[in-house]
């Protein structure tokens, strides 16, 4: 009896563990050693599931608690971890068979932060608005994706109204003389930054667009996804702000 | 003697089956006059053409690239028809006999137009009908089960999301006689839905749901329960045409971190969702790899943004990381002139 007691209750203990480090359904091999990975950069979650990468693989994300310093964890029999940073993204393995840490590699560099440059909206830029007081909308829009274009004055006119910055940026993978074409054709009378930030990157706001993000007393919201009317937009940015404010 | 005989007869049935499959993977660069290719693209049921819609600030322009010509070399052909059909067209899914083209001439209503009449007459293709009440953007359309050539029973919906039943009939001369038009309603009880998209026979919805996409079978009382979660948020996806006894799979694109030539990248890749085993399949991890969707026999044809290509892929010849394998055990069978064009070239490699 005593034995189950103590077996229920470490199993119990077990579960809060992985409940509270790892997300549910990783079933993760060598979990105490990532764990103390993990908590070597500073691992801050939550976990968001991504899509999977290939059959049988899952894969979740998490931010840390550095800016532009994100970690993603894929469910191979043998455990890796890619930590993005603005070096690169760096991979980490583990042998399932003794939990042995077989590699560890230099940054490899970000397709999308390779051309950086003054026309960029980049991590530095990122984190200078977090520590502003004033509040942001970052926009993110693509000359492939029309409906972006469309409701942009939308979404300006949304964030002029409660005094926020309007920050559009655009599709990274777009090459630069198609932005200019539809800045041009379209009178769009805004800067081409595009889109160099992990921090914003790894939001999702590329999977579609528009996708805004709101940024509020040092917290960046979850996406606001696709093009919208005026009304709509307000609920979906107060409804934004109230999560931050309970620090959802 | 017998040994000769044996060697030439498998080599004669190796020839045979590798004949008989597609290819894993084909690339059809856009005819130089296709101006508008390249986003919001939808399929055609048997891969015959993909039709690209802008959206109303870039003019909103509709072109249908026909994909049905093949060269000597078994390559595709493919040839630019220009249509009066504007912002983002949706075709009623399923035989695409029609196409709904929203928001036109600042009319705001959304127009229909029969495929047939537009591939005819291209620009000066006029609408088969109208529908004022019902019209807004992201919408999807689809034909419901109990459909016929006479009489196409579809449902269009927009992104509040809610639908509207039609219900086209055609005389013998397949000439258009009257349109029914049911009421317009809310589904799933106005549940927050991003990206909604109608299955192939209209009586499923996905959309983003919180942080993950979600499958619905709309119920006949508007209400809806959920048939799957993915359990990760995608783009919009595009359904497989139904199949007896089997749920089927979702395309789409979303963010991976992916191995490519031995190096990890972060890339927005096609991906596929079967349904029944539950498990995502990595399509392609090519820049720009985007809208995908499928022909009934289960090729997925996505385009390359930015390049202006289109790409045509055999799910069933692939390796886990998407690039193409030797295994044609489940491969996609050629036929017509995709049949000659696949045996051609592969006989020619086969004497290699």
């Amino acid at each position: 009896m005593l034995n189950y007691l103590l077996l229920v209750a470490v199993s119990f203990a077990a579960a809060e563990k992985g409940a509270h480090r790892f997300p549910a359904g990783a079933n993760l091999n060598c979990e105490s050693q990532v764990e103390a990975f993990l908590k070597s950069q500073n691992f801050k979650g939550p976990w968001k599931r991504v899509v999977d990468p290939q059959i049988d693989i899952k894969a979740f994300r998490a931010p840390t608690e550095n800016i532009a310093h994100w970690v993603e964890l894929q469910t191979f029999a043998d455990p890796v971890v890619y930590v993005y940073t603005e070096k690169g993204i760096a991979t980490h393995k583990w042998k399932a068979a003794g939990c042995e840490k077989i590699s560890s590699t230099m940054p490899v560099e970000i397709d999308f932060l390779k051309k950086q440059d003054q026309t960029s909206f980049d991590d530095h830029a990122v984190k200078k608005l977090l520590q502003t007081k004033k509040p942001a909308m970052i926009y993110a829009w693509s000359p492939a994706m029309g409906y972006s274009m469309d409701a942009m004055s939308i979404f300006a006119k949304e964030a002029e109204k409660r005094g926020m910055v309007f920050l559009p940026v655009v599709d990274p993978t777009v090459e630069e003389d198609v932005v200019m074409r539809a800045i041009q054709e379209r009178k769009l009378n805004i800067p081409a930054k595009k889109l160099s930030s992990i921090e914003v990157f790894m939001r999702d706001v590329t999977i579609h667009y528009p996708a805004a993000l709101i940024v509020n007393n040092g917290k960046i919201s979850e996406r606001i996804i696709g093009a919208m009317k005026q009304d709509q937009l307000e609920q979906e940015i107060n409804q934004r702000l109230a999560e931050m404010a309970k620090g959802e | 003697m017998k040994k000769i005989f044996l060697i030439l007869l498998s080599l004669f049935s190796f020839s045979q089956v590798e004949a008989a499959c597609i290819p894993p993977r084909e690339i059809v660069d856009h005819p130089r006059d296709a101006r508008w290719s390249g986003v919001y693209q939808r399929v055609h049921p048997k891969g015959d053409f993909v039709m690209y819609s802008d959206a109303p600030g870039s003019g909103g322009h509709t072109e249908i690239i026909d994909l049905r010509t093949r060269g000597a070399d078994g390559k595709i052909q493919p040839k630019t028809v220009n249509t009066p059909m504007i912002n983002e067209t949706y075709p009623v899914e399923g035989s695409w006999t029609l196409m709904a083209s929203p928001n036109h001439d600042n009319s705001q209503e959304m127009r229909y137009y029969r495929f047939d009449e537009v591939l005819k007459s291209r620009t000066a293709a006029r609408a088969a009908f109208s529908d004022r009440e019902h019209n807004e953007w992201y919408h999807s359309s689809a034909e419901l089960p109990g459909s016929t050539p006479r009489s196409i029973k579809f449902r269009t919906m927009l992104y509040d999301p809610v639908v509207r039943d039609y219900e086209a009939q055609f005389d013998a001369n397949g000439k258009l006689v009257n349109v029914k038009k049911g009421e317009i309603k809310q589904i799933c009880g106005g549940q927050t839905m991003y990206e909604p998209i109608l299955s192939k026979d209209g009586t499923e919805v996905s959309g983003i749901v919180g942080s993950t996409t979600k499958i619905f079978k709309i119920n006949r009382d508007g209400s809806c329960t959920v048939a799957d979660d993915l359990g990760y948020a995608t783009s919009k996806t595009s359904f497989s045409y139904p199949q007896a006894g089997k749920k089927g799979k979702v395309t789409f694109t979303g963010n991976a971190t992916v191995v490519v030539d031995g190096v990890p990248r972060m890339r927005q890749g096609v991906f596929i969702y079967d349904r029944d085993t539950k498990k995502t399949q990595l399509v392609s991890a090519e820049r720009g790899a985007s809208y995908p969707g499928f022909t009934k026999d289960g090729r997925v044809i996505y385009t390359l943004v930015g390049q202006r290509k289109t790409v045509i892929v055999d799910p069933n010849q692939l390796k886990a990381d998407g690039t193409p394998s030797n295994d044609q055990s489940k491969c996609i069978q050629a036929t017509g002139s995709a049949a000659r064009a696949s045996a051609a070239p592969r006989k020619a490699g086969a004497v290699k």
